[in-house]
């Protein structure tokens, strides 16, 4: 045992490494926090656009894994302790009696000055897990866009050639030849008329299309008449008897010439 | 300051004071550990035990080494308490015959009161006032025992028959109860060797009284963290809970008890600080004459370990 001194009344050298690995480690708590609540996201918005509802939606696990993880928030000291076993229950002992001024304390607070020099802030990030889920994030991330971009795809009629392509495009007022092959129209609107969707997507790169005057189809009730039966009339052409030579001599003279 | 100078071989001056108790009492390091903590917590001990397992040895020969005043009570029925604590004597004076405080054996600094429970009661309270003031009052005075002042009292588990077991707020005045059990084997045949030999063992000074007081103090000073102190209070508070086994649970004397005998222990083990092992370790003898089992628990053949393992093992 040692008895160095190596601080004064409540000041001794490792409460100011305490509150330092602390702060690291709500930093890194936070960072593991966002993360895990982005791949929360990421899921619930895959799953709910395949299951066609709202994407806005998964931000609702995600507000609710936070508000858990800022409730349940672990103890620091436990943390440390499981990196370093060498601190367990001295740690603290030192830091609640941190107001007392002993023999004891003061060699208790310097031998755990010394041991904090070889505690390393990454040892509290568990690196291979945090990379797993940034993969993990840019996985969902690629599927879904993915998704949507397939979907898009298949609601427009796709063009023969690259020729054929261009020619769409530049009368849709987009690119023309050489531009890549991006989503070119964009995320398609529900255009709504008088307050009631229809089932027409509109491109942004289609150009405008103006509706005037476009009123409610008004329908007037009709009384029903009778259904009877009434002889067809023969087809007769009615021409004076005078004009009957002139007209015969007409056609007559009209297929001689044919 | 000897307190400095203490503590930078602490635990070396116990291991000195095991190994030369060793040369006259072999194995019952756990008898002999725990009577280390109760004098540096300056605690008393009821020490129980079969008899002819060197409870009276131990006790003789760690005043020895401690170099401190040790007297020896054999408690009967007929014991009286000026016995104990002292009587006033006539004594002439100048031809004048005046009163003299004659002091008893509790003027000591190591007091073993052997087979306790053949004392009366009358007797036995005698020894209450000086184990919890340190002090004896006589008429209308007062007198205060020298320090360090530690009883070792001792009781015989069997013969029952004619004893006056003590009452449960004498029992709570002890801060230990330990056990001495029987030796193993090999350590009985060291013993046999030892004692069968022309050789008498013959222990050494190791320390003296003002480094004891010293130590004592350095206990005190021993470090705590708040959750191990919770830890010991759910202990305690445990036995209070209604149980099956527990008729009424240990006293706040328990709690008391158990963190400083824990920091004691922390210090013989060379630890600037008490872990939930010391705490654990010393729940045993702590509580286990404070608490009372239900006749259920008795007739099951129950034992208060058992109900303290159990509590431990509850709490993790």
């Amino acid at each position: 045992m040692r008895s160095k001194q190596v601080g004064r009344l409540g000041m001794y050298e490792f409460v100011d490494k305490v509150k330092e690995i602390r702060s690291a480690i709500l930093r890194l708590r936070i960072f593991e926090t966002l993360l895990d609540a982005v791949v929360l996201f990421l899921f619930f918005s895959l799953i709910f656009l395949l299951l066609r509802v709202k994407v806005t939606y998964a931000l609702i696990p995600s507000f609710i894994y936070i508000l858990f993880r800022a409730v349940k928030s672990r103890d620091s000291f436990q943390m440390v302790e499981e990196r370093y076993p060498n601190f367990r229950e001295g740690l603290r002992a030192a830091y609640d009696n941190r107001e007392k001024d002993n023999i004891v304390i003061r060699d208790l607070s310097d031998k755990i000055s010394r041991e904090m020099d070889s505690v390393r802030y990454s040892s509290f990030l568990n690196s291979k897990k945090a990379a797993g889920k940034i993969l993990l994030s840019i996985f969902l991330a690629f599927i879904i866009l993915s998704i949507t971009f397939k979907f898009d795809v298949l609601l427009v009629k796709k063009p023969v050639s690259a020729v054929e392509e261009a020619q769409v495009g530049e009368a849709l007022g987009a690119g023309g030849l050489g531009e890549s092959k991006q989503d070119i129209f964009g995320a398609p609107s529900v255009a709504k008329i008088e307050g009631e969707k229809l089932s027409l997507e509109l491109y942004p790169g289609a150009g405008e299309i103006k509706l005037r005057d476009i009123k409610e189809r008004k329908f007037s009730e009709v009384q029903h008449s009778a259904v009877g039966v009434s002889p067809a009339e023969a087809f007769s052409e009615d021409i004076p008897g005078k004009y009957e030579s002139i007209v015969r001599v007409y056609f007559e003279k009209l297929a001689e010439e044919k | 300051m000897i307190e400095e100078k203490v503590y930078g071989s602490v635990k070396e001056t116990f291991g000195i004071i095991s190994g030369e108790l060793e040369k006259a009492i072999v194995g019952q390091k756990e008898v002999i550990e725990n009577l280390l903590i109760a004098l540096l917590c300056e605690g008393h001990v009821l020490l129980e035990g079969f008899p002819g397992l060197g409870k009276t040895m131990i006790v003789s020969n760690l005043a020895k080494i401690l170099d401190l005043k040790f007297t020896r009570i054999q408690c009967t029925p007929d014991i009286m308490p000026s016995d104990i604590t002292g009587t006033y004597i006539i004594e002439e004076q100048e031809g004048r015959k005046v009163f003299r405080f004659e002091k008893g054996p509790v003027f000591t600094n190591i007091l073993l009161a052997d087979e306790i429970n053949r004392a009366t009661p009358k007797a036995q309270s005698a020894l209450l006032e000086a184990m919890q003031e340190k002090q004896v009052t006589l008429g209308n005075k007062t007198y205060k025992l020298e320090r360090p002042f530690f009883v070792l009292a001792t009781q015989n588990p069997i013969e029952m028959e004619g004893t006056y077991p003590l009452p449960e707020a004498q029992l709570d005045r002890f801060l230990l109860k330990v056990l001495v059990n029987y030796s193993t084997f090999d350590e009985e045949d060291k013993i046999v060797d030892i004692y069968t030999s022309n050789a008498a063992q013959q222990v050494n000074k190791i320390m003296d009284r003002e480094t004891l007081l010293a130590l004592q103090k350095l206990t005190r000073q021993v470090p705590i963290g708040e959750e191990t102190k919770k830890y010991v209070l759910k202990l305690v508070t445990a036995t209070r809970a209604k149980s099956e086994y527990i008729e009424y649970g240990a006293s706040p004397r328990a709690s008391i008890g158990l963190v400083l005998t824990a920091k004691a222990r922390a210090l013989i083990h060379g630890r600037n600080f008490v872990s939930r092992e010391d705490i654990k370790a010393m729940a045993y003898p702590v509580m286990r004459h404070r608490i009372i089992l239900t006749f259920d628990a008795e007739r099951k053949g129950v034992s208060q370990d058992a109900v303290i393992q159990d509590i431990l093992k509850g709490l993790g």
